[in-house]
């Protein structure tokens, strides 16, 4: 394996202002990426392509003989966020890690530096010898059960196992689950028992990839609607019914933001944070009962019910859920409803 | 007459219980392939002296062991390699090849169709049997999919039935249909019926389409355990699992569990034995999961030698094979840009080197395979790949410098870097003084100034942004690939 070290060089003056300009917009592209949605990586192409740029242009001043330093890769450089260069206006960012690249800064020169994993020599394989790779997955086995039912044990299995933070399964793993029993085992673990105290589970999809943690066990929930006089229809999903624009007073989340290939814990997020807001500014002028027609993507379901359970546990009784799926031919049937006092 | 007699006659000792298989009803169901030794008139395309005859007419003159079973396809015979009589007990253990009548390259003469005579007859008598049902049901299925998805544009989730076909030139050689079933978390095989033909390769059919299911099992998740239809394991896959080594169905007989499918995936991955070696050392550090290198590789999410490439010079690769590291993080990411860059040229030139161009000799544009089968060596301390190519000269050269020339030896020594620095230029020259190949610094197409005129030079035909893009694409392939 060839061996990872820092280059740091010194660029001539002519291109300084240059390669200054572009790193203040690069370090700007980085400042929109975070505002951007979760999964946006416009800004995150752009912040790359121009520090693609000036990297070519530290490139051919090291080819051109402009003084340079190299130093031994160090891991803990890693964590520095934003453009990978020094200059005086930018040097609070990072210190200069050797005293001649100090005194280019101090001296008013702009200092790139470029992690490269070609220098001839051998470097220590990472991981860790002997460790091996990780297990297969174990098979589950159900009592018997076939379809549905046998897809809700397993995951109320899988929900048992994470309430009670048993070893590597202490996660919830929504992919795959339907609609029904994705919403109704969620609700069934998220009610409050009196021997099990709550438990924030991590949410993993198969992807890898993961959501908040869940709050199972954490809510008094009860199995009656509430007598209130709003009541409001939402398609959880635009677009993924289209029959059911006639009957209902709007679409929670949009179809084009939430049905994009991203990593799905990525969609858990955007759904999460949508619906916290919305739920506040609903709630703000008095309790709510909502008829939730759900579509299956479990992204959606997560990262609705999660913001539902915060923003009941922060103002309960303030909005009820009735989560309707969908049957066949079109037909919706009602799911226990979601409501704490 | 018997078995035994005829290979009595010839020196040979019998597999046993093959003579007692006749009397079986799996025998009947084998009535118009089995060359069966009591139809004794050479005229008689049953018998076994009439393919006695048909092996000794073959192209390539076979071993004087073998004893012709059943035809494979209309240009090729299973035969039993038998032991020569010595007095030994004869044996069920008796492997079975595949023997061409026709010429064929020597690699693919003889290959290993089933480790055992009786297991092999009566899998391809099970496998009949289940063929007439299994191609009425591929139908049914495919009649439905064409009704919910094909017809109304819609993409069908992972847990929908989706039928799969697999044909080489025009020939149907593998159908199938998965769907993901969450009720254990795994996938559904309904349907698995594959066959041999004569211009595949032994086992190729079950290759692709045991490749094609373990792909769908590991990007829909789960815990990668199997579960076929009404018939169980395929009897085909069965035998395909015993050529290569591995017992199928060991848990149960219609399940692939987790760890069998691991197996299984790793075999059927084709990796050149450098790669091999170092995937091996990969998995034992604990870096990388084999279901997620072999995705990686039949995706394809990254090609051999770019895979190659990245397991031999990065110390990254687990985080490459994740997505890679955030992009503010930019020390890191350039780090592993700058891997997955070089892997990404290297893989370019590869295609281009390995691929004769026939458009210069044919009337039109064949886009048949025209693989030429050039080979690379990386050295793991400088990054670079060394090509055991044809002499002449070599793509993608910058008409501005000397041409690069791959002399008699066929070797092309390689520097794949985007952003080459004066280390790489010393590296050249030092390779051109110890050696007397051919040896080049491979740069995108926008680095040519950057480097000094005196370094040979192969310009990849994209640019560095380009590049990234491409790279970008792989990345996101691997975050999203499982979902």
């Amino acid at each position: 394996m060839s061996v990872e070290k820092r280059i740091f060089v010194r660029l001539p003056e002519e291109i300084a202002g240059r390669v200054i300009d572009l790193a203040k917009r690069a370090d700007a592209a980085a400042v929109r990426s975070a505002k951007l949605p979760a999964g946006d990586l416009t800004e995150a192409f752009r912040f790359e392509s121009l520090h693609g740029v000036i990297d070519q242009l530290a490139v051919a001043s090291l080819g051109g003989g402009q003084p340079h330093e190299i130093i031994l890769h160090e891991p803990e450089n890693e964590e520095l966020s934003g453009p990978s260069l020094y200059f005086r206006d930018m040097a609070s960012r990072a210190t200069p890690p050797t005293e001649t690249i100090a005194r280019w800064v101090d001296e008013g020169s702009v200092v790139v530096e470029l992690q490269i994993p070609h220098f001839p020599g051998t470097t220590q394989v990472s991981g860790q010898p002997g460790k091996g790779p990780p297990q297969p997955a174990k098979r589950w086995m159900s009592s018997g059960g076939r379809g549905k039912e046998a897809v809700r044990e397993r995951f109320e299995f899988l929900l048992t196992q994470a309430v009670q933070g048993a070893g590597n399964e202490a996660s919830i793993r929504p992919s795959g689950i339907s609609n029904t029993v994705l919403t109704e085992s969620l609700r069934a673990y998220t009610c409050e028992l009196p021997e099990q105290p709550r438990a924030d589970v991590p949410v993993i999809y198969r992807d890898g990839s993961q959501g908040r943690p869940f709050p199972l066990r954490s809510l008094r929930m009860f199995g009656d609607s509430p007598n209130t006089t709003k009541t409001l229809k939402f398609a959880l999903m635009s677009i993924r019914h289209v029959e059911l624009d006639v009957e209902v007073d709007g679409a929670w989340l949009r179809n084009t933001k939430i049905s994009k290939p991203r990593p799905a814990g990525l969609t858990d997020e955007i759904v999460f944070e949508t619906s916290l807001k919305q739920l506040n500014r609903l709630t703000d002028n008095g309790p709510v009962l909502i008829h939730m027609y759900q579509t299956g993507l479990e992204t959606a379901i997560v990262g609705f019910y999660r913001a539902l359970v915060i923003h009941l546990l922060d103002r309960p009784n303030s909005v009820a859920v009735v989560p309707y799926f969908y049957q066949a031919r079109g037909a919706f049937s009602p799911g226990t409803v979601w409501r704490a006092r | 007459m018997t078995y035994e007699h005829i290979c009595a006659k010839r020196g040979l000792i019998a597999p046993a219980g093959l003579t007692e298989f006749l009397l079986t009803d799996f025998a009947n169901r084998l009535n118009e392939l089995l060359y069966r030794p009591n139809l004794e008139s050479r005229r008689q395309a049953l018998s076994l002296d009439w393919a006695f005859d048909l092996l000794k007419d073959s192209a390539i003159t076979p071993p004087p062991n073998l004893l012709p079973l059943l035809p494979v396809d209309e240009s090729s015979i299973a035969c039993a390699v038998c032991d020569e009589a010595d007095g030994s007990e004869s044996s069920a253990d008796v492997p079975v090849i595949r023997w061409h009548l026709n010429k064929v390259d020597q690699r693919f003469q003889g290959a290993c169709l089933d480790t055992s005579a009786i297991a092999y007859v009566r899998s391809v008598a099970e496998e009949l049997i289940e063929r007439d049902w299994g191609l009425k049901e591929i139908s049914r299925l495919a009649d439905r999919y064409q009704k919910e998805y094909a017809s109304t544009d819609r993409r069908p989730a992972g847990w929908a039935t989706r039928p799969v076909q697999i044909a080489c030139q025009n020939v149907i050689v593998g159908l199938a249909a998965f769907a993901h079933n969450s009720s254990f978390d795994g996938l559904r095989v309904p349907v698995y019926l594959t066959c041999e033909v004569p211009h595949l390769a032994t086992h190729e059919a079950n290759r692709a389409l045991s490749a094609l299911m373990l792909c769908d099992a590991f990007q829909n998740g789960g815990t990668m355990e199997v579960r076929f239809g009404k018939f169980g394991m395929p009897p085909a896959l069965r035998r395909f699992g015993r050529s290569l080594g591995i017992a199928l169905g060991t848990t149960e007989a219609n399940v692939l569990d987790p760890v069998e499918a691991r197996e299984l995936f790793l075999a059927i991955t084709p990796m050149p034995s450098e790669l091999w070696t170092r995937v091996i050392a990969a998995m034992d550090s604990g870096l990388i999961s084999p279901e997620r290198l072999c995705y990686s590789l039949l995706a394809p999410v990254w090609s051999t030698i770019e895979l190659d490439y990245l397991l031999a010079t990065s110390a990254r690769i687990a985080s490459i094979l994740e997505g890679g590291a955030p992009f503010n993080l930019r020390r890191a990411r350039l780090a592993e840009l700058e891997s997955a860059r070089a892997a990404l040229m290297i893989g370019m030139l590869f295609r281009r080197l390995d691929n004769k161009d026939v458009a210069a000799v044919a009337s039109g544009r064949s886009f048949e395979d025209t693989r030429v089968g050039v080979e690379w060596i990386i050295a793991e301390d400088t990054g670079v790949v060394t090509f055991a190519a044809s002499s002449g000269g070599a793509p993608w050269t910058d008409p501005q410098r000397e041409f690069v020339q791959i002399g008699a030896s066929g070797l092309l020594h390689i520097i794949p870097r985007a952003l080459p620095t004066p280390v790489d230029y010393q590296l050249a020259a030092r390779l051109q003084e110890t050696t007397r190949d051919a040896v080049a610094l491979l740069v995108p197409n926008d680095m040519r100034e950057v480097v000094p005129p005196h370094v040979p030079l192969l310009l990849c035909p994209d640019r560095l942004a380009e590049i990234d893009i491409a790279i970008a694409r792989k990345f996101n392939a691997s975050l999203v690939g499982r979902s």
